[in-house]
Parts: structure tokens; C-alpha cells; sequence
């Protein structure tokens, strides 16, 4: 019975290789949860979500280059949320400079119902922290 | 059962330990880091409020927050900046509790940590306020 199950599941093409085939029932749903996933993420997107994300790339790049933020960049989008990964000043790693940052990503993707996970990274990091006294 | 109650409690226990750590630099890491967690616990206070992360034994872990903050919106409450504020303290406890800064650094965010407490604390507190909403 266990062999049958090589045979009434046929894998996408693309899926990465190192998704083992199913043998229990417990593989089979995780393959069955592999393939869903990746069904979703080489879905192509809508009008309104292209626009939307290339609406977040201007902010983002506006935003560098006005200095308030070092550098950015977008992850894994999967229809209804997107990583945004942002690295700002040091000097501006405050609440005051961060809460409108926010929402201003936010924003750009108003309309659509796309959750942003933004993750905000000071550019400083431990190598550069002056020494503790 | 877990109540709304017993997790203000821990936040209260929690917001009891800030005093002393709220002054010199070497005590900013672990002000920050204490607060974070009375934060969590008036988040969780606030979702206990609506019935979730309620039954015994179960808890909420604060990555699954964004989940329960847009549960809250899809009941019609609006959230202001608090998930602004609870996104920009999980990210400042974490360089607390990992990275490796010196004191000073972390002396300059206590403030923005005791901010990001007071936010939460006064949503949770006004919403224990009032019932509720009706489940749709």
C-alpha cells in the first residue's frame, strides 16, 4: 500500500528535490503542505499587488536616499504578507523615528490587505559598539 | 483557566523589578528586557480579554501576536500603534537579550522602552475597560 502513494502523488515541477516523498501519512500531508506552499508562492501576482510592492520599493528607495533608512529589502512575498527587512541610522533606531516608519510601509501597501513582517535592524552593529566603560 | 487578570499580575510583578534598573548604564539591558515581558503580559492580558490564550495551559507565544493584532482588527478595534509599538519592542528587547551593544547604547533606549510599556499598558488597561464586542 505504502508504494502506492509514490504513484497517486505527482510532485510540480520545480519543487525543490529536497522534498522527500511521502510514505506515511504524516509525509503525506507535510508534502501535501510543501506543495501548497510552493503553489502559492510561484503564483503570479495580481495587478494591484505588483503595484503595490513596487509602490514599497520607491518608498524604500526614497527613503535611503533621503538617508533616513541605510538599506532595505523585500523577502518572501505569499500573497497576503511580505518581509521587509529595513537597516536604519543608529541615530535614528528611536521609537519617534520608528513608529512612522511603520506605517509608512504600511501604507504603501494600503488597499491590499498585505501584512508587512518588517524587521528594523540598527546598522550598527556589535563590532562597531565602543567599548563598554 | 487562564484570566485576564492573572497575566496583569505577572505584569505587575513584572513592572515591579524596573525600578531599580532604571538608572546607570549597566542595568539598561535587563530594564529593557523586563519591561518587554510586562509587555507581553498586557498583550496577553488584552487577548485573554477576548477569550483567547485562555484555556489551561495554553499560551500565546509573541511570535503569533500579529495574528491575534489582526484578529483584533477583524472585530472592529482599532489598534492606533500598537502593533507598531509592540513590533519595535520585540525588536529592542531582542538586541537586549542578544546583541552585544555597549551600556550606554542601551542606556539611550530606556526611555524608548518605558514608552513602548506605557503604550501598551494604557491599550490593555482601556480595553479592560469595556466588554468585548460580540464574537461576528
Amino acid at each position: 500500500m505504502t508504494a502506492s502513494l509514490h504513484h497517486i502523488v505527482k510532485a510540480p515541477v520545480g519543487l525543490p528535490p529536497q522534498t522527500k516523498k511521502p510514505i506515511t501519512w504524516e509525509q503525506l500531508c507535510e508534502f501535501a503542505r510543501a506543495v501548497l506552499d510552493f503553489d502559492e508562492r510561484r503564483r503570479p501576482l495580481t495587478t494591484g499587488q505588483t503595484q503595490a510592492i513596487n509602490r514599497l520599493d520607491t518608498l524604500l528607495m526614497g527613503l535611503k536616499q533621503r538617508g533616513e533608512i541605510v538599506d532595505f529589502s523585500l523577502g518572501e512575498f505569499t500573497g497576503d504578507r511580505i518581509e521587509v527587512m529595513l537597516t536604519v541610522p543608529d541615530e535614528r533606531y528611536f521609537r519617534q523615528y520608528l513608529l512612522p516608519l511603520y506605517a509608512c510601509v504600511e501604507e504603501a501597501l494600503g488597499g491590499l490587505d498585505i501584512y508587512a513582517a518588517v524587521e528594523i535592524d540598527t546598522d550598527l552593529k556589535c563590532d562597531d559598539a565602543a567599548p563598554a566603560h | 483557566m487562564t484570566t485576564p487578570r492573572l497575566h496583569i499580575e505577572k505584569a505587575q510583578r513584572n513592572e515591579a523589578r524596573l525600578g531599580p534598573l532604571s538608572t546607570g548604564d549597566d542595568e539598561a539591558e535587563w530594564y529593557i528586557t523586563i519591561s518587554f515581558y510586562a509587555g507581553v503580559h498586557w498583550l496577553r492580558s488584552l487577548f485573554a480579554h477576548h477569550g483567547w490564550g485562555v484555556r489551561a495551559g495554553e499560551q500565546i507565544p509573541y511570535d503569533e501576536f500579529p495574528d491575534y493584532f489582526q484578529k483584533l482588527k477583524q472585530r472592529g478595534i482599532r489598534l492606533g500603534s500598537l502593533e507598531h509599538d509592540f513590533k519595535g519592542f520585540k525588536g529592542l528587547a531582542h538586541k537586549a537579550r542578544y546583541d552585544c551593544y555597549d551600556p550606554p547604547w542601551y542606556a539611550s533606549r530606556r526611555q524608548d522602552a518605558k514608552d513602548y510599556l506605557d503604550a501598551i499598558r494604557a491599550f490593555a488597561q482601556n480595553a479592560a475597560n469595556h466588554p468585548p464586542p460580540p464574537t461576528p
